[in-house]
């Protein structure tokens, strides 16, 4: 049989077993035993280095043509089994086995929680910013209004970064808080300030189940006439419903900060409900902390170079990592850095 | 700080339930982490029991037997380990059937009688941690003298103690008084201050000792008074079961009654024996360079000339503020001494508690800066109480050296103030009555109309409180009193500040496209170690890398140059748990270098990067999959969407990459960088060398992919798209198979095919290496879409097209058809 004897007897076997085609599996079938990578035509084209050169234009011409008609033929069939898609609910395909799924990726439970704490300042009217996190001790304590020998850096437990200046002002470390972004932010504008400001923070602290020494915080500042306590209030109140839902209730208690005055600590509430389970899994209290917040403190303001008797402002601070255990009732800090696709994948 | 109920009860009215009061505590910023019920799990087999005989133990050298009575017929003979157990002391005695802690198991157990080294043991002698009440367990506790012989513990000893944490600016609350005030002010009682009058002697105190302050920058203001003749003995009951209470160990009366003091009002002090102060004098200086001193927790320390020391003609005999010299200490045969308070400065002695590493009751009060204030009031009541628990008589007066005296500043709060900062108004009354209760001394004065104000209040803090200075103090104070449930919830109402793109780069879009595309995101610790960087850059230069003094641990001190290794470490771990199964993974993170070598920036650079790796077989394991692992192809796909995405136009050349495989690598070079006139690499593509792999321990394939996020960041801008008509003439396809040589790239084939203008799209459809294919040489076949902008085209026309870009091809590249 020479290639022209070829290309007819595929035409005929071709039509032959279109007409036996009764659906569109047969038909998927068929069109890859001709057209698909092994299939009988793309075989025959590959065939073109065995063809004399001579008949070379006249096989590739009638090879293509066979192809277009082949392909022409699957084409009209297939339209018309669309039309008949009883055929499909007919029972010829089973639904049950799972599809082509494309691979899903996730974004990182504590990306998701940022996104979404974020995302509610956003509409609140506040911007994203970032600052370093390689800080300097000046932004991160002194202008908070936590000078060297403060006592309360003790709530902070650094971790240093090797430098030449090791002038006190300039002696640089891990940022413990996104706080010295407050200073930072102030110092390069002015007033109105409305921001958020997401970021890693470090602490040379032990690890346990509730503690980290590598974490995210969320900071916000805002700074212009005539904002008070009761804005703070406002705010916090508002996120908090958005994020926990309506139901629970929040409380402010006094607490204290260096860089504000008065201070604040917000927890919401955990109640147990009529069968004596509590909305937190695993924590028995009635009241859970979930972040500090205050006035921000005249020192600071004054540090910047804004008048505190013009300009007041609030400022808060959260752990996206706590607010995303207390919510989704996660039982470890550790989870969330140490990467293990079992926990990851939880957070579609 | 602990607070036992009881002892608070000595100076407020309690009648609220403990839990609700510490409650009410937490809310007004004295946060209460715990109340414990102290013998609470204590019942009638508990009992004091008196130590008549010891013996030691016929089998064991370590233990005693001892027997003890508790005051009925018979004693119990009881097998104890403790040092510290002496005939005549009153002690815990447990019953079989008592209720103690298990310093092993942790948790609270039944007393079993048992065999000890073969004698039976009749009941335990407790140690306070068996008790629950503290965290002693070297020895057993010892009870006062006078504790009745058979009592019940639990009616002698039993009590709540509040477990506060205070915060930094309240040191007047590291004491009893102190919190005992915040109830007062909670619950609108009053206080009953501790009486501070005693009998005085004849004679000053003055004229027995010189006392000089050389330091005056470190020692404001010292005060002090002399004792003679007093009995150095153990303390009463009383003293003992306070202390206790609140976590303190009973030395002796003299000694009870400084630390009683320092708890009760927050002020430390410090007994002197006086007749070893060499030639009657106190010098408060600062140490000479490599002084030495024996301090009382046994240490001998070498002092420097930063620090601060009590010292007398001689020597120093305490580090001041921190702790007390042995030497000079109150001991069985002293009969004289000499009680201190003073004022330290608190960085300084913070200073010296970090270099030294010596860290005390008294210094972590000094820290705080208590009120300079207090320190008469405390000399004062510690004389009293000494006199009463000591005997003696007290010298006339008491010595106060206070070279600069500092008056207390009054503070002016406007009623328009107070509205500014909380949004609220407050009644004048309910303002003064709360500033009243705290010990506020309030002056109504009229207030400025023109301000608004209705009201103004002249206002002097009390003489224990050193935290309240301006006016936003004395608001908190309002404010927590009557309750910040009182401020109502107000939405921000004014403008929202304009909005500035340059500070907002859209990097959140470039995680979330990742996601989109089948990456799982990953965040992991940006420290690492020097060898892992190098491997990944191997010309770094060290000086360059951020490095940290005081790393969680070895491994991570550095501060990471390239996101690479500690992606490369999270996906060899997965790979372990998720072993057969895709994974994909990237994360988002900033890498920190010094730009210069000679450090000369204060800050290192830190550039946000995304580093993407693919390993494992290309779909979930499934009845339509076919088990092929990733390859190049399947890194290249998700970048390409990724910058279809963002509309960034690239190009890709192959990569001299020193990770990468070598030609399995791809450069990606961004065409249209904005404001940067040469085209700049924005990504590496490749499969990475073997032996990177191994330094992870990664047996797999694995495709890897580094962005710089910052530069795309920058440079997506608003996102636009450039809209086009849609072409409503039919198009026209042929597929063309090529061969042509191995070093000519399919980008310059299909660019040179899209040149002819009927040239839609060209796709590559199939690549074929097969024998016939010579060596050198590869075919590609490709799919040409033709189509025109203004009419059908013709077979005939598409025909010519095609014929014209065939002998294009022929002739610039070489590239020739296989038909």
């Amino acid at each position: 049989m020479n290639i022209f004897e070829e290309i007819a007897q595929i035409q005929a076997e071709f039509h032959k077993e279109l007409e036996s085609v009764s659906g569109l599996e047969q038909l998927d079938k068929l069109k890859i035993k001709y057209m698909g990578r092994s299939g009988s035509v793309t075989n025959l084209l590959r065939k073109i280095s065995s063809v004399q050169k001579e008949d070379r234009p006249r096989f590739g011409a009638e090879a293509n043509k066979l192809k277009s008609e082949i392909s022409d033929f699957i084409s009209q069939k297939f339209n018309l089994f669309e039309d008949a898609s009883s055929a499909r609910a007919s029972g010829h395909l089973d639904v049950t086995l799972p599809g082509r799924s494309p691979i899903m990726g996730t974004l990182h439970p504590t990306t998701q929680i940022m996104r979404e704490i974020c995302d509610i300042f956003v509409s609140l009217g506040f911007s994203v910013i970032e600052g370093p996190e390689i800080e300097l001790d000046k932004y991160n304590f002194e202008m908070l209004n936590i000078p060297k020998g403060h006592p309360a850096r003790d709530m902070w437990s650094t971790m240093w970064i090797e430098s030449p200046n090791q002038i006190d002002t300039y002696r640089t470390l891990l940022r413990t808080h996104t706080s010295p972004m407050q200073a930072r932010f102030m110092e390069s504008t002015s007033p109105p300030i409305r921001i958020v400001v997401p970021g890693k923070c470090y602490r040379y602290e032990a690890t346990d189940s509730t503690h980290e020494w590598h974490f995210y915080q969320i900071e916000g500042l805002v700074v212009d006439k005539g904002i008070n306590f009761s804005n703070l209030k406002g705010t916090l109140y508002e996120f908090a419903k958005r994020v926990f839902g309506n139901d629970r209730k929040i409380r402010f208690r006094c607490d204290y900060f260096p860089f504000v005055e008065p201070g604040v600590d917000m927890s919401i509430s955990n109640f147990k409900d009529s069968e004596g389970k509590r909305p937190i899994k695993g924590r028995d209290e009635d009241w859970i902390e979930i972040l500090g917040a205050g006035m921000v403190h005249p020192e600071v303001l004054k540090g910047v170079g804004y008048d505190p008797d013009i300009y007041t402002g609030f400022a808060f601070g959260m752990g996206p990592e706590r607010i995303a255990m207390l919510r989704d009732g996660i039982d470890d800090i550790r989870h969330f850095y140490s990467n293990d696709l079992r926990f990851l994948g939880q957070f579609v | 700080m602990k607070a036992p109920l009881s002892w608070l009860n000595k100076y407020v009215d309690i009648s609220m339930a403990p839990k609700e009061l510490a409650h009410e505590l937490t809310m007004v910023g004295i946060e209460v982490s715990s109340v414990n019920l102290i013998g609470e799990k204590w019942e009638n087999n508990l009992v004091i029991g008196g130590v008549e005989e010891i013996v030691q133990h016929p089998n064991a050298d370590r233990l005693k037997l001892a027997t003890v009575t508790i005051g009925g017929q018979g004693t119990n003979a009881v097998v104890c380990g403790a040092d510290n157990l002496e005939v005549g002391q009153k002690i815990a005695f447990a019953e079989i059937g008592a209720n103690l802690f298990d310093v092993k198991s942790g948790t609270y157990r039944e007393l079993k009688p048992a065999k000890i080294r073969g004698i039976v043991s009749e009941g335990m002698i407790c140690s306070e941690l068996e008790l629950g009440i503290g965290l002693n367990h070297e020895g057993i506790l010892v009870l006062p003298k006078d504790a009745p012989l058979g009592g019940n513990l639990k009616d002698y000893l039993g009590d709540v103690i509040l477990d506060i944490e205070v915060t930094p600016n309240r040191p007047d609350c590291l004491s009893i008084l102190g919190i005992a005030r915040e109830i007062a002010a909670i619950t609108s009682s009053t206080i009953k201050e501790p009486e501070i009058n005693y009998q005085q002697g004849e004679i000053e105190a003055k004229h027995k000792v010189d006392i000089q302050i050389h330091d005056t920058d470190l020692c404001k203001r010292y005060a002090a008074t002399i004792i003679e003749g007093v009995k150095v003995s153990s303390s009463p009951k009383w003293l003992v079961e306070s202390l206790l209470k609140a976590g303190h160990n009973s030395i002796n009366n003299i000694v009870d009654v400084t630390n009683f003091v320092m708890l009760e009002l927050g002020q430390p002090l410090h007994a002197f024996d006086f007749d070893k102060l060499n030639a009657s004098k106190i010098n408060i200086r600062r140490a000479e360079d490599d002084e030495k001193i024996d301090a009382l927790n046994d240490e001998n320390l070498t002092l420097s000339s930063t620090m601060l020391t009590i010292s007398d003609a001689k020597n120093p005999v305490a580090l001041a503020g921190i702790i007390g010299g042995k030497q000079s200490s109150v001991s069985e045969g002293t009969t004289s001494i000499l009680i201190e308070a003073a004022n330290f400065n608190s960085v300084n002695v913070r200073d010296t508690v970090n270099d030294l590493g010596v860290a005390t009751d008294a210094s972590y009060r000094f820290e705080r800066s208590p009120s300079i204030d207090i320190i008469p009031v405390a000399i004062q009541r510690a004389t009293k109480l000494i006199l009463e628990v000591a005997g003696g008589t007290a010298r006339k007066g008491i010595i106060d050296i206070y070279p600069k005296k500092e008056t207390r500043k009054k503070i002016l709060l406007s009623s328009e103030k107070i509205a500014n900062v909380l949004g609220i108004k407050f009644d004048k009354n309910d303002v003064v009555s709360t500033l009243n209760i705290l010990g506020f001394e309030v002056v109504e004065l009229e207030g400025d109309p023109n301000n608004g104000d209705d009201y103004q209040l002249n206002i002097a803090a009390p003489y224990w409180r050193s935290d309240v200075s301006i006016p936003e103090d004395l608001i908190e104070e309002i404010a927590r009193i009557i309750g910040y449930e009182k401020i109502p919830p107000v939405m921000l109402t004014t403008s929202i500040p304009e909005f500035n793109p340059d500070l907002n780069p859209p990097k959140f879009v470039l995680k979330e496209l990742m996601a989109s595309l089948g990456m799982t995101e990953i965040i992991s610790y940006p420290l690492t170690d020097l060898e892992a960087l190098k491997l990944v850059e191997p010309s770094l230069n060290e000086n360059n890398i951020v490095k940290t003094t005081n790393p969680m641990n070895s491994e991570m001190q550095f501060m990471r140059t390239s996101l690479i290794p500690s992606v490369l470490r999270t996906l060899s771990q997965n790979i372990k748990n998720s072993r057969g199964k895709p994974i994909r993974l990237f994360e988002m993170g900033r890498v920190y270098k010094y730009l210069s070598k000679e450090h000369d920036e204060i800050l290192p650079a830190e550039n946000e990067k995304i580093v993407g790796v693919l390993c494992g077989p290309r779909y979930h394991d499934s009845w339509l999959a076919n088990g092929e692992d990733v390859d190049f192809y399947d890194g290249k796909g998700v970048l390409e969407t990724f910058f279809n995405k963002l509309s960034l136009e690239v190009n890709w050349a192959m990569s001299g990459s020193n990770i990468m495989q070598k030609e399995a690598a791809a450069d990606v070079v961004w065409k249209y960088p904005k404001n940067i006139q040469q085209a700049k690499i924005i990504a590496i593509c490749g499969e990475l060398k073997k032996e990177v792999t191994d330094f992870f321990d990664i047996d797999m394939r694995v495709i890897l992919f580094e962005l710089d996020a910052d530069l795309i960041a920058n440079s997506i801008g608003l996102k636009t798209n450039d809209y086009y008509q849609i072409n409503r003439f039919p198009s026209s396809e042929r597929d063309i198979s090529l061969i042509f040589d191995k070093s000519i790239t399919s980008a310059d084939v299909v660019a040179m095919i899209c040149s002819h203008k009927l040239v839609e799209t060209v796709i590559p459809v199939d690549v074929y290496s097969g024998d016939e294919i010579q060596e050198g040489k590869k075919s590609v076949t490709y799919r040409i879409i033709y189509r025109a902008e203004d009419k059908t085209l013709t077979g005939d026309q598409v025909e010519r097209a095609q014929n014209s870009i065939l002998r294009k091809l022929e002739d610039a590249l070489g590239v020739v058809s296989r038909f």
